[in-house]
């Protein structure tokens, strides 16, 4: 996915006077999911370097936590990345994202800065 | 498509949809964990796991955004209140992680639960949650069950 996709869920037009709840982008939050390429007799041969990459990715701590969706075929990254661009560029070199067999969904994610509010920060209206 | 909207009901179609693909996937990993004890059947017995990709769920991860009607001036009065009882549910050991979106749609918890139900009990009940302005897309995290595939092959 481009990195500049908007969220798909966005149900609502957010007026920009948010901005004062919203902190630095410290983390990405990376969903991926199989793609229509991705039949299991396309992925079997990919995966072992699919995982060797994933831990890599890892121990350069790139890729912060790792979860398996036990419900579906996808994975869930939290990156230390702090823009979705810089996460995108790492996770489309990822032997099943080169072969177009994995899409991440990605969000930008901050610090929860509304708990300003509990030590008498409150934001801008 | 299916992610847009979020609630129970989409949960479990989401769920449904997800089974479909499951199946194939297993078969994939039925394929590989074969392979793996192709190779390693001289050297032990070991039974064969149908189950290589099952893994526990251990985590639920929460998304929630903001319904078509939150606009600013709805919510931010209910805010502080919010912020409290969210930080109540860390507190009880519900929550273990919280982050915003910077997209300014909502925010993200990574949950000390499992059920999905309980969870959407639990956040339902925020204040944003009861006035209807903020929706959870809630999906089960377990470990990341391919690095299986670095115990096969290390026995090689």
């Amino acid at each position: 996915m481009s990195s500049q996709a908007t969220n798909p869920r966005v149900h609502a037009e957010i007026p920009p006077t948010l901005a004062a709840v919203v902190g630095p982008t410290t983390k990405i939050l990376a969903i991926g999911s199989v793609t229509a390429k991705g039949t299991p007799e396309a992925i079997v041969p990919v995966l072992p370097f699919e995982v060797r990459a994933t831990v890599r990715n890892h121990l350069a701590g790139k890729i912060e936590q790792w979860f398996f969706q036990t419900e579906g075929y996808g994975v869930v990254f939290i990156m230390n990345a702090t823009s979705t661009a810089e996460a995108h560029e790492l996770l489309e070199k990822l032997p099943l994202g080169v072969a177009g067999m994995m899409d991440f969904e990605l969000i930008a994610l901050g610090t929860m800065a509304p708990l300003a509010m509990l030590i008498g920060e409150p934001p801008r209206a | 498509m299916i992610r847009t909207k979020i609630s129970d009901t989409t949960h479990h179609i989401t769920g449904s949809v997800r089974l479909a693909s499951i199946g194939a996937v297993a078969a994939a990993l039925v394929a590989i964990s074969t392979t793996a004890s192709f190779a390693q059947a001289s050297a032990r017995a070991e039974p064969a796991a149908a189950s290589a990709l099952v893994v526990p769920a251990t985590k639920l991860l929460a998304i929630g955004s903001f319904t078509a009607k939150a606009t600013p001036d709805v919510w931010q009065p209910i805010l502080p209140s919010e912020v409290r009882e969210t930080v109540r549910l860390y507190l009880a050991g519900k929550i273990d992680q919280w982050f915003v979106k910077q997209d300014q749609s909502g925010v993200v918890f990574i949950m000390n639960l499992t059920d999905p139900k309980q969870a959407h009990d639990l956040l339902d009940k925020l204040p944003l949650g009861q006035a209807g302005l903020m929706e959870f897309q809630l999906i089960p995290l377990g470990p990341l069950s391919p690095l299986r595939a670095l115990l096969s092959e290390s026995t090689r």
